[in-house]
């Protein structure tokens, strides 16, 4: 087994290997000192490939860029890792343990402002169950954004708008917003899935018409991708494809 | 030599940028983005897409900054690899992977190996990889080009190659070891 572990540090390195070899491969390496070296050096070698693909971006992404930066927090320094080899699975629970909640993106900010309007909406409507369950989520929403180990994505969706995603592996949520999709009519709804493989599991429906909204996604653990589809009003089973928008979970 | 000073460079930017400072950050973007940027777009063949992932990318090195920890290697092997990692990420999710199949019908090592730009070919760094992309073997260099600049598994890299996959991960692994012999990469 060691023999063939040490074979897929390569492919490891180019990133080119499927999810349970690469679990196989993590586990490996947190536990033999050889092959973490091994992995760093063909890191580094991998990272000389960019040397030939080299292109200057358009110069407004360096603005996006540098506009993107003034507005988002930095994380505090972690605990040192752990050499390897050591304390592994302790170590992994401290490590969230140790972390401030700092994290605020500009896209959180505005999601925020929107959760407010929706909890102002529900005032004004005098509804106070409904108000008491839209702060319930608000605060969980909250948390999410908040999460010292909050992650972003977002993408452009097929037939213009976007999808974004915070997501905490810790609290094992995510807030996911879709904003200015295509147009849809009364009878067709957009529906959030989590893709496990060729597993899809239904991560809630938008009311039938809308084509902005934002969720609270419960249960993220062991997906791969979150997706996005058009359904009839209310929802399917099963996902009608291709999909909207799909977001890859992020991995650490 | 000119890549290790602005591998140097990057560090030093890297380290000033975890103290919150904008100014080098906007110069470590300046030294590393054409890389990232460039990374990506061959990955990934759709500039929209390209300019999202160094998006990500750039924000999480940014907000990860203090979290680095040099002695795992480089700033610019970092952010490269996080760099890789994402533009994979989005080759494997379905969509993205049937765009691309649009855009590049055919998916042959000699192809991803042979479409550079011309602006780049004159650069020193440029030149040291390709000198040493053509001293590994045929195998070797069509494995690492399809598993890296192509974004595919080394699966799927047996399949296109017709390769028998023990052959495929052991090419990709000795063909970059040899690729780190010869571009001297810092142990
Ligand atoms: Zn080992």
């Amino acid at each position: 087994m060691t023999t063939e572990v040490h074979t897929l540090i390569g492919p490891y390195a180019l990133h080119a290997l499927d999810e349970e070899e690469r679990d196989l491969v993590e586990r490996h390496i947190a536990e033999c000192e050889s092959c973490a070296l091994e992995l760093r050096e063909l890191r580094a070698t991998a990272a000389r490939l960019a040397d030939f693909t080299i292109v200057d971006p358009p110069q407004r992404l360096r603005t996006q860029v540098l506009g993107a930066v003034r507005r988002t927090r930095q994380l505090a320094p972690g605990p040192a890792r752990p050499p390897a080899g050591r304390t592994r699975d302790g170590a992994s629970v401290r490590r969230f343990a140790g972390r401030r909640r700092v994290f605020v993106t500009a896209a959180a900010i505005v999601v925020m402002a929107l959760v407010s309007s929706l909890v102002t909406f529900a005032v004004m409507q005098g509804r106070v169950d409904q108000q008491r369950a839209e702060q319930a989520r608000q605060e969980q929403m909250e948390a999410v954004l908040t999460a010292s180990d909050a992650d972003f994505t977002r993408r452009t969706a097929e037939g213009g708008g976007t999808v974004s995603m915070v997501s905490s592996e810790s609290l094992d949520q995510a807030v996911v917003i879709l904003t200015d999709l295509a147009p849809i009519s009364d009878e067709q709804s957009y529906q959030l899935w989590l893709v496990h493989g060729d597993r899809q599991v239904s991560a809630g429906v938008v009311p039938a018409g809308h084509n902005t909204a934002m969720r609270l996604v419960t249960g993220i653990s062991g997906a791969d991708v979150l997706g996005v589809t058009a359904e009839p009003a209310g929802g399917s089973e099963t996902p009608t494809l291709p999909m909207v928008a799909d977001l890859a979970m992020p991995t650490d | 030599m000119v890549t290790d000073s602005v591998r140097a460079d990057v560090d030093d930017h890297l380290k000033e940028a975890a103290l919150g400072d904008e100014a080098a950050f906007a110069r470590l973007y300046d030294l590393v983005a054409p890389r990232v940027y460039g990374l990506s777009l061959r990955v990934l063949r759709d500039p929209a897409q390209a300019e999202e992932v160094c998006q990500e990318v750039f924000l999480e090195v940014w907000r990860k900054a203090a979290r680095f920890d040099p002695a795992r290697g480089s700033a610019t092997t970092w952010i490269l690899t996080l760099t890789h990692r994402r533009a994979v990420d989005r080759v494997r999710s379905a969509q993205s992977a049937v765009d691309r199949e649009r855009r590049s019908a055919a998916a042959t090592g000699e192809v991803e190996y042979d479409e550079v730009a011309e602006t780049v070919t004159d650069r020193l760094e440029y030149r040291q990889v390709r000198r040493c992309l053509d001293r590994l073997t045929e195998i070797q260099r069509q494995a690492i080009t399809l598993a890296f600049y192509g974004g595919h598994t080394y699966r799927q890299v047996g399949d296109l190659l017709g390769a028998a996959l023990p052959t495929v991960k052991t090419r990709i692994r000795d063909g970059l070891i040899r690729l780190r012999d010869c571009l001297e990469v810092a142990r």
